[in-house]
């Protein structure tokens, strides 16, 4: 039996946009444990929530993390509506639900980017980065931030947008959307491509629920999960379908991100074209008063914020669970196995945020 | 197959226009309606300081007594709640961003003068 050794992988490594420290417990070219550390990059921002006004709270809740920022701005949101008891326009929940998809589609992009940059596809990488400034530009000219969206405020967005450039977005998108199926093509029906993902990074139906994955993650092992089915923000109104695949490997975890995006870019041709008139928010009279879970997924998996008010304008408590801290224990038991050179891509291909994990 | 597709799409990007400008022959142009930079109008601001009542990171300081209005760039995220807390439209977001800079200028303007750009440290506010 081969000798043991430690290879310490990250905090910075090639592969990781934000760093990730993994102890690779190897025997020769195989990995049979991971040991994994966070804490390079906590910022506090839960304690911050209780020094903040609640309403200032919100745009430090959008910068939790960059990629998902329009998402934790709409979770905080919906959270203390839920404890003030505000109804959002019918408008403005259509709104969210444009941008918020706009968000996953820039976010799986950015994601098949880099994945595509970790096996060594460069050229493909560029061409999917190609394809998300042009949506980044509609993001900006909708919402005013290409990053930071600072899209939602609580009881509704911040900006409306006119019928006639959602019309021109739209238009653009279908275009967009015919570029990603190019894309696409060669993602899933490239032979250097499968021969790299296929078969890589198993994770088991079973395992996947057991160690509590979210997301894509869980969704490419079979099981059929999606916050949005809760039927929050308009996803109630407009057609959609939760997106499996069964392999639960790493071009399972692909098809499924792939499959994503199209529906995303379908959902906003619905949302658009069922966009009611209206007012776009509702002003929030008092101060949030009691305990709340909101739950929402975001483009990596399920996030949850816990918010508990006290009748004042700081919050007593505020937590965030976010999807890559819930796919960290379901990354382990993937790299249990795998040969070292595959670690890069199996770790991608959870999509860490550690930004959102540390907060 | 695959090198079917990859001749195809290097042929075709061979006689396409370049994907990226060719910045600064083209200029850039801003996208209207984005969150570029802060832009403050003092003829028409009364000092209630409810901007800096709504600022997050706590970037603008104003002194009612001495009638100025004092922002530290470094600190501004360009959120715009001080743009949407402002009843006298004094306050406005320009769609360009913010020339980057290394020296920490704070930014003092008073009812009389335009921008008076003190050093860090040295600003009257």
């Amino acid at each position: 039996m081969a000798e043991k050794t430690i290879i310490p992988f990250g905090p910075q490594h090639p592969v990781l946009p934000e760093p990730l420290h993994l102890d690779l417990v190897m025997e020769d070219e195989t990995v049979v444990d991971a040991i994994p550390s966070i804490g390079f990059i906590h910022r506090g921002l839960e304690r911050l929530a209780e020094t903040q006004d609640f309403q200032q709270m919100g745009y430090v809740a959008e910068r939790i993390c960059g990629i998902c920022s329009c998402i934790h701005g709409q979770g905080y949101s919906q959270g203390i509506e839920a404890l003030m008891g505000i109804e959002v326009p019918a408008r403005a929940q259509f709104l969210r639900l444009v941008w918020g998809e706009e968000s996953r589609i820039q976010s799986h992009l950015l994601w098949l980017g880099l994945a595509a940059d970790a096996f060594g596809f460069e050229s493909l990488f560029m061409h999917t980065w190609k394809l998300r400034e042009r949506l980044l530009d509609w993001v900006e000219r909708t919402t005013g931030g290409r990053v930071i969206f600072g899209a939602n405020k609580i009881g509704g967005v911040r900006r409306d947008v006119a019928d006639g450039l959602l019309a021109d977005m739209v238009a653009d998108l279908r275009a967009m959307e015919a570029e990603f199926a190019a894309l696409e093509r060669t993602f899933l029906g490239d032979a250097t491509v499968r021969s790299r993902m296929e078969g890589v990074g198993v994770l088991p139906k079973a395992l996947a629920q057991a160690s509590g994955a979210v997301g894509p993650t869980l969704r490419a092992s079979g099981v059929a999960s999606d916050t949005r089915t809760l039927g929050y923000s308009a996803y109630d109104q407009v057609q959609w379908q939760v997106i499996t695949e069964d392999a639960g490997d790493c071009f399972a975890r692909i098809k499924v991100r792939c499959r994503e995006t199209h529906q995303s870019f379908d959902m906003i041709y619905q949302a658009v074209a069922k966009m009611p008139g209206g007012a776009v928010e509702s002003k929030p009279k008092g101060f949030p008063k009691g305990e709340y879970m909101s739950r929402l997924e975001q483009p990596r998996g399920e996030v949850i914020y816990y918010l508990k008010g006290n009748g004042t304008k700081h919050l007593e408590r505020f937590r965030v669970r976010t999807p890559t801290f819930a796919n960290i224990p379901a990354l382990v038991h993937m790299l249990k196995g795998c040969r070292l050179a595959d670690v890069g891509n199996i770790l991608l291909t959870i999509d860490p945020c550690i930004s959102c994990t540390e907060r | 197959m695959a090198f079917g597709t990859f001749s195809l799409t290097a042929l075709t990007s061979l006689f396409k226009k370049p994907a990226t400008t060719t910045w600064p022959a083209t200029p850039y142009v801003p996208v209207a309606g984005a969150r570029g930079s802060l832009r403050f109008a003092s003829e028409t601001c009364n000092y209630c300081t409810l901007c800096a009542l709504k600022c997050p990171t706590g970037a603008i300081q104003v002194d009612r007594v001495k009638k100025a209005w004092v922002l530290d760039r470094f600190k501004c995220i360009v959120c715009a709640a001080c743009v949407d807390a402002c009843v006298k439209n004094a306050l406005a977001c320009d769609p360009d961003f913010a020339a980057p800079s290394s020296d920490h200028v704070i930014e003092v303007y008073r009812v009389t003068e335009s921008a008076d750009l003190c050093a860090h440290g040295e600003g009257e506010a």
